[in-house]
């Protein structure tokens, strides 16, 4: 080992315990660890939220199928809020979305090692939530079969998608990063697959994990190349990752409503949109660490800087909460000041007061390290903050649309039964991909971790 | 113990991955490039009418104008089915309608019974545009666009069939380039007509574009109105 | 799976990474090519230590990122600016700035596929079958051992040299791995499924081909059938709301349409072709242009030729199919250049097409009231151009005037007037020809062979009754129904019977 390797990890030593994984923490128990939950059948609890998911998911496919059968008039959607529940159930699915390949990428770009033991899971994550989010605006056409008019395919109307529209960037931006985050994940899946091909004891995981696996062997000319890709694709997923959410706010930014016309919201939007997928990733790694035995490799520190991460980001939209009402008032533009005054003392001011509430006053409990690192704390509070930004979204769209210039036409915006049900079922569509996740395939990167133990590294000069 | 391994053979098929991951985009895009497409679904369309009538004959042999029959074809959105009085004025039987060609025929024998106040006759339909798209008949013909450009040579068929797509992208191929399907208006329903001094249809075009004034749209609402 | 194995491999495990490194010092030292080292994570040092090159993947990555950025900026030119200009509000058709969103996500998107694939295919990958997976303690190289493998292929390999370098780099075991020495042939039964995939996956194409090369009694296939059928009433659809079936309404009676008024109120005449007096209109009663002759001469194209002929003889294509099919009862079509029909005032011209004539139907439905006025006006220039053949043809008749004499009995003077207008004389001439029936020159008092075999004299008495009932009596080579019972008057009919008398031979 160089001097200089020493010295960095005496120096994590000092900033910081090394214990990213804590007990035994040879390359057989970690291997141990992570597989286990794959090999054995699952506590009890997970056939209970198992049930339940798809349960829920199950409304969630009735209440599809019945929209796409009378169409769209079964929502609240209408004059003036036409822009309502769906696409605060699509924002704030992107949003949750960014934590994983956040993560993934760009702490793998800033060498952050505590990533190893939550970036599977969170990447996991994000490609459910990125598919919750995908169904919004797939469904929101009412006649989900055209929806192949926004991709450029040649077709029978020689008509071309207008590419100047920012919710064509939308769908651009949006599969792309659904694709990506795929293929990082996936990636990322291969070796670990092939830990459990190697390890199974029937011939039917043995293939299937096989197949899934690619033949991997883990040769060094293999991992050599691998490493290579996961940098190139960790690169380029980083510009993307910030681009996603910047491109969905311009979906408002670029139109000229009061309220929504603002250049603040591209690096608004981020940061709420990785404060949201941090505390989604809390919300989950909690329980789940505690039902599958994996305390040892998701430590408490894992979460304790993701608490921190939390704490950041929601300052950061505090400040951007703070800055639309400045620049309402400092912009003199009337217009301007009424959407902002409307949105705190209008008709949903209680949604405007609990959107802050959540976001901004919550987290700030995370400057006592007592509280960072109280598991009971920090799961209420990722739950607050889950709340928060869908309030948050809900009340760009929302309150922004419900008083436009004409008074005659004010009205407020309320959901149907359909409408939640869509809601509430997303979660369902959400919750069962990830259970099935936990269930069979390896919740945290083994390989990964194993490169952060000292088993990885040569101990000799050389 | 024997797990299970993955057999040798797996070596020798993985060129067949490369053929479908490379094959099958191809096999999908030309499946639905001509499944979908309207040369598939719609042209070709040929249905049975109720009487047998002969365009063929009618327009071809005996040269009638499309528009003794289709009269509102130059004046109205919609290029009516004669009434079948029209029919009579040839076919009649002498009390119900004059001429009396064909008067014994079998094939007329449901024309003339609609004649004597029964159903009307149900001609099927076979060019059928989606409703939600707006086409006047007059608009074109009274611009130079000859009823062979959309319905083909009529004046040739037995049994009339769709012989062009109707689809957008084909009604924008003309919007976009008029020239080479106008023709002069006094040969409108000349359906085999050709420029006559050996010029292209395009040069013939160009010229009828200025003269008729023809600047075809594009817009949603030209068509969904 | 046959014994017959030969050798592929020498396998050494080692416990640590530092073991596993110093091996492969050693190995790459001894100058090894065909040789990897296997372990459950990357190792740091292990690339220098073996000598593997830097790989070539982010040129790959490069070139993806180049062309899918280009691609974006041409496809979205092409597409917008080019091949369907979007307009919107009033924006160029191409400004780079909007457009460059998408071109990002193109150049990320492209990148990342082909870092991707391009990885997975220079690592020879997938590829499931690997002769090390035949050695157990292999599956731990996934786990927590590490693995160094010399091939036999390698041109330095050498049983037992090889295998004591590897013993001399501290390997914990050795192991020869093998491989079953025969041509690995897939099973009969994934040959079958192929064929039968690949003959399935024809199906479709054979239906499309059938589709577009044959015509179909069946309609269109609606892919996509949303709105294709709207619940509206079209022009000529059917209805089930009124007795009649139909959903266009007729016009009611006692109406005329909105945009007619003021000529129906101010000039009778346009519709009727009569006066107020009821007699007929002598001129068109609209200004009789260039244009509107030649309005007249296309409406007449459309409407009259195919019985009249463009050149109004009579002898237009119907007509002509009508004599070839010797169609019972045909009545030929009037020769227009006839003196008596260019004698008739304007306004019967009119009511002829309007209300239809003989066996000619009415076309006051088919042709619009200024059409049908100016079918007459063109008439007139018809006849014209046509004088002089016609006085060829109806040589003896140019005019009603000229043949008939001054003294005249007054009865015999009204027949011949009536003779001509009430039109007998489109079938019956007055020099001996047969037009469409026989001449009335010399018919009174000439012996009639009738279809029955009896004969008769045409005395006075045949004659009323003729014209009173057309088909009473019916002469050989003639069929019932070929005459109208004219709309005469008793005084009337005692007029033509005298005037017929009168030509008497």
């Amino acid at each position: 080992m160089s001097n200089g390797e020493i010295a960095s990890a005496e120096l994590d030593n000092i900033i910081d315990p090394p214990a990213l994984v804590q007990g035994k923490a040879d390359l057989a128990t970690i291997t141990e660890t992570v597989s286990r939950v794959a090999e054995h059948k699952p506590p009890k609890a997970w056939y209970i939220g198992f049930a339940m998911a798809l349960g829920v998911l199950g409304m969630l496919g009735m209440a599809v199928l019945y929209l796409i059968a009378t169409g769209v008039g079964v929502w609240g959607n209408n004059q003036p809020v036409a822009w309502g529940w769906p696409i605060v159930n699509f924002v704030f699915w992107v949003g949750i979305g960014h934590a994983g390949t956040l993560i993934s990428a760009v702490l793998y770009l800033f060498r952050q090692g505590w990533r190893t033991g939550i970036n599977r899971f969170s990447e996991a994550m994000t490609i459910f939530a990125v598919i919750c989010a995908g169904l919004f605006p797939a469904i929101h056409v009412g006649r989900i079969w055209v929806i192949y008019w926004v991709f450029p395919i040649p077709n029978q109307m020689a008509m071309w998608p207008q590419f100047r529209s920012p919710l064509l960037w939308d769908v651009f931006a949006v599969s792309t990063y659904f694709t990506v985050s795929l293929l990082f994940w996936y990636m990322g899946l291969v070796p670990d697959l092939a830990t459990l091909r190697d390890r199974s004891k029937t011939k039917i995981r043995r293939l299937m994990y096989g197949i899934f696996a690619l033949g991997w062997t883990g040769a060094n000319r293999q991992w050599h190349r691998y490493e290579r890709a996961y940098l190139l694709l960790a690169a380029l997923a980083t510009p993307l990752v910030l681009s996603v959410h910047s491109v969905v706010s311009f979906d408002f930014a670029v139109s000229q409503l009061p309220g929504w016309h603002t250049t603040i919201f591209p690096p608004y939007f981020v940061a709420g949109a990785i404060f949201s997928g941090f505390a989604m990733v809390v919300t989950l790694a909690v329980p789940a660490r505690a039902l599958f035995g994996l305390r040892d490799l998701i430590t408490l520190r894992h979460l304790e800087l993701m608490n921190k991460v939390i704490m950041a980001t929601g300052m950061l939209v505090g400040y951007a909460y703070a800055m639309e009402f400045f620049m309402a008032w400092y912009s003199g533009n009337k217009y301007e000041g009424f959407a902002f005054v409307n949105r705190a003392f209008g008709p949903y001011a209680w949604a405007y007061w609990i959107m802050v509430t959540c976001n901004v006053i919550t987290p700030q409990i995370y400057w006592f390290k007592k509280a960072r690192r109280s598991i009971p704390i920090m799961f209420v509070v990722s739950i607050f903050v889950n709340i928060g930004m869908w309030f948050e979204r809900f009340v760009i769209t929302v309150t922004s649309l419900n008083r436009d210039f004409l008074p005659s036409s004010w009205n407020y915006f309320s959901p149907t039964v359909i409408d939640w049900a869509t809601l509430i079922g997303s979660f369902g569509l959400f919750f069962t991909l990830f259970l099935l996740f936990c269930r069979f395939l390896p919740q945290v990167a083994i390989a990964e971790v194993k490169t952060q133990t000292p088993h990885a590294h040569s101990h000799s000069a050389h | 113990m024997s797990l299970y391994q993955f057999p040798r053979w797996t070596d020798v098929i993985r060129p067949l991955l490369g053929v479908t991951a490379l094959g099958a985009p191809v096999y999908l895009v030309l499946l639905f490039y001509y499944g979908a497409s309207p040369n598939t679904l719609a042209v070709g369309y040929e249905p049975t009418q109720p009487v047998p009538f002969s365009h063929a004959v009618h327009a071809g042999e005996l040269g009638m104008d499309c528009r003794y029959c289709h009269n509102t074809v130059d004046k109205a959105a919609h290029a009516a089915i004669p009434p079948i009085a029209t029919c009579l004025n040839c076919h009649g039987d002498g009390e119900i309608g004059k001429g009396r060609i064909h008067l014994e025929s079998e094939k007329l024998a449901p024309l003339r019974e609609a004649a004597e106040g029964g159903e009307p006759l149900a001609w099927v339909r076979v060019h059928d545009l989606a409703d939600y798209a707006y086409f006047n008949h007059s608009a074109h013909v009274n611009k130079g666009v000859s009823c062979v450009e959309c319905h083909g040579r009529v004046d040739q068929m037995e049994v009339v069939r769709q012989v062009e797509p109707l689809s957008m992208g084909w009604c924008l191929d003309c919007h976009r380039d008029p020239a080479p399907r106008l023709r002069p208006l006094d040969q409108i329903t000349n359906l085999g007509w050709a420029p006559e001094d050996g010029r292209s249809r395009e040069e013939v075009g160009r010229e009828l574009m200025e003269k008729y004034n023809v600047h075809p749209k594009q817009d949603c609402s030209t068509c969904h109105r | 799976m046959s014994n017959n194995t030969k050798q592929f491999a020498v396998l050494a495990e080692y416990e640590t990474v530092d073991e596993i490194l110093s091996a492969a010092v050693k190995v790459r030292d001894a100058g090894y090519a065909k040789w990897d080292c296997y372990t459950p994570m990357p190792v740091h040092g292990l690339d220098d230590a073996m000598g593997v090159e830097q790989t070539r993947l982010p040129w790959f990555t490069l070139c993806a990122g180049i062309t899918g950025g280009s691609l974006g900026v041409l496809m979205q030119w092409w597409m917008n600016a080019v091949d369907y200009p979007f307009i919107t509000s009033g924006k160029p058709d191409w400004s780079l700035p909007a457009n460059i969103p998408i071109v990002f996500e193109l150049t990320i998107l492209f990148s990342a596929l082909t870092t991707f694939f391009a990885m997975w295919i220079m690592n020879n990958l997938p590829r499931w079958y690997s002769p090390l997976s035949r050695v157990k303690r292999f599956a731990r190289a996934t786990d927590d051992r590490f693995f160094l493998a010399i091939e036999t292929a390698d041109p330095l390999f050498d049983a037992s040299a090889t295998e004591s370098l590897l013993r001399e780099t501290g390997a914990h075991a050795i192991e020869s791995v093998e491989d079953p020495d025969e041509s690995p042939t897939p099973p009969i039964w994934l040959k079958h499924s192929l064929l039968i995939a690949g003959t399935g996956l024809l199906i479709p194409l054979m239906i499309i081909a059938y589709a577009r090369f044959n015509t179909q009694e069946a309609p269109r296939v609606h892919l996509v059938p949303d709105m294709d059928f709207q619940e509206k009433y079209k022009a000529q659809n059917p209805s089930p709301l009124f007795e009649d079936g139909r959903a266009a309404r007729a016009q009611l009676a006692g109406t005329f349409a909105f945009e007619d008024d003021h000529l129906i109120l101010e000039d009778p005449g346009y519709y009727t072709g009569k006066d107020e007096g009821g007699d007929y209109l002598a001129e068109v009663p609209i200004e009789v242009t260039r244009e509107f002759l030649e309005r007249g001469r296309q409406r007449y194209a459309i409407n009259c030729a195919v019985c009249h002929g463009y050149d109004g003889v009579g002898d237009g294509t119907v007509n002509q199919r009508a004599q070839s099919l010797q169609t019972a009862g045909w009545i030929p079509p009037s020769n227009l250049h006839q003196a008596y029909i260019a004698a008739q005032p304007k306004g019967q011209l009119f009511e002829s097409i309007t209300m239809g004539i003989r066996n000619m139907p009415g076309y006051k439905s088919a042709i619009t009231t200024e059409d049908r006025w100016a079918i007459v006006a063109y008439l007139e220039a018809l006849q014209g151009t046509q004088e002089a053949g016609a006085r060829q043809l109806w040589g003896a008749a140019p005019s009603v005037e000229e043949v008939s004499p001054s003294d005249e009995d007054p009865l015999v003077a009204k027949g011949r007037e009536l003779h001509t207008t009430k039109t007998c004389i489109a079938c019956h001439s007055l020099d001996g020809t047969t037009l469409v029936s026989g001449s009335f020159l010399g018919l009174a008092g000439s012996e009639r062979k009738l279809t029955d075999g009896t004969a008769v004299v045409a005395d006075e008495a045949y004659l009323h009754e003729s014209i009173m009932d057309p088909n009473a009596k019916i002469v050989e080579g003639y069929v019932p129904g070929l005459m109208v019972i004219p709309p005469i008057s008793d005084d009337e009919r005692e007029a033509l019977v005298a005037f017929i008398l009168s030509l008497k031979q």
